[in-house]
């Protein structure tokens, strides 16, 4: 039997570090391993839905439904975490300009076909600075799902999603708004109950595009982003109080 | 003249000397003197002057003697000849033997006139030669590379620290221009810019990364100044190199150090979400197949969606061991139950003869600060590592009913390390240890393989076949609990892993551990009790409170701590409260005091999907157990059940 690295003249450097190790493990479980649990358990429920639907009772129906709703999120979140771990990985080097507008119709096309409702949606952009510096590769990511989330606020009538920039200090600020295409009656619809993880999972990619995100007020459901350019690793926020 | 110096005059003709001591002395300077050879050596050795004036002719030997002498001797003194003569010869050798200058006696005397000022620039020589000395000794000693340019930036003169550092000698260097260094790293702009800046007599500072002359690359911090003359025209410019691989180093490790910490608080709080969405389904699966009408197919369909979201629980609980957050207690933990129980469970799901060897009756029970679920799950991967290089010794003809697989040996005995031992990634330091052996003689390992075998996602298995997890992630859960793991192998011999567990001395053994059941048993029928739900995820309250309600309870929700508080101000009559710890913008453990405080009669179950600290605090002062998400919903009823008999037997 042979010790394993019993040869003392063993470099270290051969050895993978924990850290190097635990990113690898972590892009292969959210890359690879869970995105498959979760197809193979969206696939399962699908042809629950739809093939086995008449012979499932109405709360069965329901039940499969209502983890539908849930498989969606969790895909949701899966995406997100994603994306965040991508821009952990990232360097600082990989930060440069780009022009908003070559990003952005590919971005609305994307959540167009993400929602469910697909509610007509339009973006108009009002930009004033053609160029943003930030993570180049994430930027989309994080746009999208800004984009997604509000025209998930807008419900299935859908509307419009408001883009806009202007200069702020050193940096561009970003101001996404949702308009809906039906007027609000008297009040304004309450708008949904916001959700924590996708809160902050979108805090942290606005952090690591190196920006920071600030959520409008519930009559106006939009966000505010302000790009900065600075790099950032270390996300502010911290999971629970 | 401007500066009084101290001067000593060896001269045996007492007229000459008189007079030129005088003409000295009106210059300002101090004189003293004497008239022979030996005279002055005593002198010189035992006081300092500026300057010496010696004759070449004196009584007892010549002044290219004395200057000799004094060389010899190590007096530093510089030395000023006067000779009668004009003899180039004697003029050379005085010069070659280390005096400044030499100055001539006419016959005139009119070099007495000529003395100050020759005796004035005799010293300024020295002391630039002195300085010139030290300048290139401090440039040499230097511990930065530092280069000398001309203002195309050749290299005039560079220092030794600089041949060092980038692995090129002087003569290489020197007249070079600094591109031979470059990396080829930094855009054509960044160059510019620095021209600019220094050719504009401004200093440039900032970081390259240069390449050595064996090619390696070299972070480097460098600074280039200008050098002006005398009328401020720019001739030179003098580069510093300092090596900053260190710091970068360091640089890069506390970068490694956040985006770890970013990672586990991104991972850490995203996995609470995924268990109680995970939770969510797994309750209405359950639900579902509690219909004793469903057909057998949508049966089947929904028991596979149960160990999907089984198998998504494991992957969340490996995201947060990746992440290195504490996904489960640490407890004390008897080991030899912990073995018995999976090498039964291998036995029986793997199909493979487990011999078991334990440690003697007498022996001390072996108790570690541990976590069952994960220490279990590295024997199974383990045990499938070993099951799959039993199989690959067969024959590949035998057919498969016929594979009789095994043995696997576990082992568990304690042992007392004395000295270091080889492991992975560190060595084993000595002490006190659990020593959990699993072995088989299977195919083994190559030396190639041995040293990827714990490398995440490595494996020889075909596609399909495994993941590559195993290895890599037994060695993390190992590590996590603060042990070793070192591995044997050699091909068509068999593998040994060996895990190091610190011992944990005098601690109670822990309670047996508990395995996941399969189906979901019928609640024991209860009085109806009235439980308050708290919890932020909706479908976890709906399922939890579609399971009590089945199990005959009233059932209240709420969606965060303030609600619940509110409700109980509000006199519901509560006997049980079922809290999540991890509510959005709460403390669950603030809210577990406060519904402590405000109904300290009335049990608190806590529930959550990321075990931290606080939970350990909670139920040190008083919770009445810990349900993890997520969770079967016949655990749920057993850990209701218990809860509200704890409030039964209670005070």
């Amino acid at each position: 039997m042979r010790e394993r690295l019993s040869d003392s003249s063993q470099s270290t450097e051969e050895v993978p570090s924990q850290a190097a190790w635990s990113f690898v493990g972590l892009r292969r479980v959210l890359g690879h391993e869970l995105p498959n649990q979760l197809t193979a358990l969206q696939g399962l429920l699908h042809l629950l839905h739809l093939e086995e639907k008449e012979r499932l009772s109405e709360a069965g129906r329901d039940y499969v439904q209502r983890c539908l709703v849930l498989c969606q999120r969790w895909q949701r979140l899966l995406e997100l975490l994603r994306s965040g771990l991508q821009g952990l990985l990232a360097t600082p080097e990989d930060r440069e300009d780009f022009v908003l507008s070559d990003v952005l119709p590919e971005v609305v096309a994307e959540v167009r076909q993400l929602l469910p409702a697909r509610p007509p949606l339009e973006c108009r952009l009002q930009l004033e600075v053609p160029k943003v510096r930030a993570l180049r590769t994430l930027f989309p990511d994080l746009l999208r799902e800004l984009v997604r989330d509000l025209g998930e606020t807008l419900g299935p009538a859908g509307g419009e999603i408001h883009l806009c920039s202007q200069a702020a200090g050193a940096g561009v600020e970003l101001q996404l708004t949702g308009h809906a295409a039906q007027a609000p009656a008297a009040a304004p619809a309450p708008a949904g109950r916001p959700r924590w993880a996708e809160q902050a999972l979108l805090q942290d990619l606005a952090v690591l595009c190196g920006g920071e995100l600030v959520r409008l007020s519930a009559a106006v459901p939009g966000y505010r982003l302000q790009l900065d350019g600075r790099t950032r690793f270390a996300s502010t926020r911290t999971p629970v109080s | 003249m401007s500066e009084a110096l101290r001067l000593f005059l060896v001269e045996d003709d007492d007229d000459i000397a008189l007079l030129m001591r005088k003409g000295l002395q009106r210059a300002g300077h101090q004189v003293q003197g004497c008239r022979t050879v030996a005279d002055a050596l005593l002198v010189l050795g035992h006081a300092s002057f500026d300057l010496v004036v010696v004759d070449q002719c004196l009584p007892d030997g010549s002044g290219l003697e004395l200057l000799q002498a004094l060389a010899q001797e190590g007096i530093p003194t510089p030395v000023l000849m006067v000779t009668a003569s004009s003899d180039v010869q004697v003029a050379t050798q005085a010069l070659q033997a280390g005096a400044l200058d030499y100055v001539v006696k006419d016959p005139s005397l009119t070099f007495l006139n000529d003395l100050p000022q020759r005796v004035h620039d005799a010293i300024t020589r020295h002391r630039l030669q002195q300085l010139n000395r030290l300048l290139i000794a401090a440039l040499e000693s230097a511990r930065d590379g530092i280069g000398i340019t001309d203002l195309q930036g050749t290299f005039l003169h560079v220092n030794q620290a600089l041949e060092e550092l980038t692995g090129y000698s002087r003569a290489e260097i020197c007249g070079q221009n600094p591109r031979v260094f470059k990396s080829g790293l930094h855009p054509p702009e960044f160059y510019a810019g620095m021209w600019q800046t220094i050719l504009s007599r401004r200093s440039w500072q900032g970081e390259v990364i240069n390449r050595r002359k064996d090619g390696a690359l070299v972070d480097m911090s460098l600074t280039i100044s200008p050098i002006m003359d005398s009328h401020g025209q720019l001739t030179h410019f003098v580069a510093i190199y300092r090596d900053i691989r260190e710091r970068k180093q360091l640089e890069r490790q506390l970068l490694h150090a956040q985006k770890m910490q970013s990672v586990g608080t991104l991972a850490g709080g995203v996995a609470h979400e995924f268990n109680n969405l995970l939770a969510g389904i797994q309750g209405y699966a359950d639900l579902s197949l509690r219909d004793p009408n469903l057909p057998a197919q949508v049966r089947e369909f929904l028991q596979y969606l149960l160990q999907l979201t089984a198998r998504a629980a494991h992957l969340t609980r490996q995201l947060l061991a990746f992440a290195r957050r504490p996904t489960l207690s640490r407890q004390p933990l008897s080991l030899e139950p912990l073995l018995r129980n999976t090498a039964e469970l291998v036995r029986h799901t793997l199909q493979v003869e487990v011999d078991l060897q334990l440690p003697a009756a007498e022996t001390p029970p072996l108790t570690i600060l541990g976590d069952a679920n994960q220490l279990q799950q590295v024997l199974i991967n383990l045990a499938l590592n070993a099951r799959d290089a039993l199989a690959a010794r067969l024959p590949a003809e035998t057919p498969a009913p016929n594979r009789i697989l095994g043995p696997v040996v576990f082992a568990l005995r304690p042992i007392a390390l004395t000295r270091e031992l080889p492991g992975f990634p560190d060595k084993v330091p000595p002490g006190e240890y659990a020593l959990l052996e699993v072995r088989d003689q299977g195919i083994g390992m190559t030396p190639e393989v041995l040293n990827q075998a714990l490398d995440p996602f490595f494996t020889t298995k075909d596609v399909g076949q495994g993941t590559g997890l195993g290895l890599s992630v037994a060695f993390g859960i190992v590590h996590s609990h603060q042990g070793f793991l070192t591995l044997d192998s050699q091909p068509q011999v068999g593998t040994c892993v060996r895990l190091y567990l610190p011992r944990l001395a005098s601690h109670p053994p822990a309670p047996p551990v508990t395995f996941q059941t399969g189906e979901v048993l019928e609640p024991e029928p209860l009085p109806r009790h009235h439980i308050l739900l708290v919890d932020d995820e909706e479908a976890v309250l709906d399922v939890m409170r579609r399971f009590l309600e089945l199990a005959g309870h009233q059932v209240t929700c709420a969606t965060s701590g303030r609600q619940a508080l509110q409700l109980l101000q509000e006199n519901l009559p509560a006997e049980l409260i079922i809290l999540d710890l991890l509510i959005p913008q709460e403390d669950g453990l603030t809210t577990f005091r406060q519904l402590r405080h405000l109904r300290p009669e009335v049990p608190v179950l806590l529930c959550t999907g990321l075990l931290q600290t606080n939970h350990h605090l909670a139920l040190q002062e008083g919770a009445a157990g810990l349900l993890q998400k997520p969770f079967r919903m016949n655990e749920l009823w057993y850990a209701v059940q218990q809860a509200l008999s704890l409030r039964s037997s209670g005070p």
